[in-house]
């Protein structure tokens, strides 16, 4: 959800600066095979659309959703250009690295789904189950390798879509943001700061 | 069917054509790349679950 959010903010950040020239600058973002990223995600599609289940049930999906890094890879090395790009790939990295630890799955701990869903206990969330509809495999925090990098981070309620994520997550939404921007912003920002560095 | 055609014709231009192909693009790599869910983090059962479940 703070993706869809970071599409959004990306948006209207655009449109603050640009105006009436947002559409123009989201047609010059140049990037490149960008059918992989569309690609990548048909292949994690049956994961996502996995409901609550021990994950020897989710073994095809989870070979395609591991699979699919190698897509979001070679996306972002075709891409790797765009300071967006670079720091969205930082993300990923972040992500995979974590995913990688754990067997395969992003690790979610009981605590932080008793956060996301009010009203339900700690018993409620089995350990070493895949988390229904996402990435996530319920681990205890004990359990989690590299637990700074899972997903500890929560907005939980009255938030409307209580959600955890990442680290990652937060550079991914950031790159986003930038790639939003398109490349002649950047490179505005850039030259200003240099005049500023010689004045 | 003609309006059809009318408004492809006045809308579905080859920028157009880009921006749509670039934001779904940019949509499909959140989804993809976000560690948890989809739309980046694990959804949690409150609100509009539905809404938040189809969004993963």
């Amino acid at each position: 959800m703070i993706l869809a959010a970071a599409i959004v903010v990306g948006l209207l950040l655009s449109l603050a600066y640009h105006r009436g020239r947002t559409l123009n600058q989201v047609a010059a973002i140049p990037l490149r095979s960008a059918w992989l990223a569309l690609l990548a995600l048909a292949l994690q599609w049956p994961l996502l659309r996995a409901p609550m289940a021990p994950i020897q049930r989710v073994g095809v999906q989870q070979v395609l959703f591991l699979l699919s890094h190698l897509l979001l890879l070679a996306f972002a090395w075709r891409n790797r250009q765009l300071v967006g790009i670079q720091i969205l790939v930082a993300g990923v990295l972040c992500n995979l690295v974590v995913i990688l630890a754990n067997g395969g799955f992003m690790p979610i701990s009981p605590e932080t789904l008793v956060q996301i869903n009010p009203g339900t206990t700690l018993a409620e969330w089995p350990l070493g189950v895949h988390y229904g509809y996402s990435k996530d495999i319920i681990l205890s925090q004990e359990a989690t390798r590299l637990w700074v990098l899972s997903d500890i981070l929560a907005v939980p309620p009255p938030f409307p879509w209580p959600v955890a994520f990442s680290l990652g997550d937060v550079l991914i939404a950031v790159g986003i943001i930038v790639l939003l921007q398109g490349q002649s912003t950047l490179q505005a920002v850039s030259v200003m700061k240099s005049r500023v560095v010689f004045q | 069917m003609e309006k059809l055609y009318h408004l492809w014709g006045r809308y579905g231009t080859k920028r157009n054509m880009r921006i749509l192909y670039i934001v779904a693009s940019l949509v499909a790599l959140a989804v993809a790349s976000a560690a948890p869910g989809g739309g980046g983090g694990a959804s949690g059962g409150t609100g509009i679950e539905s809404f938040v479940k189809f969004m993963h």
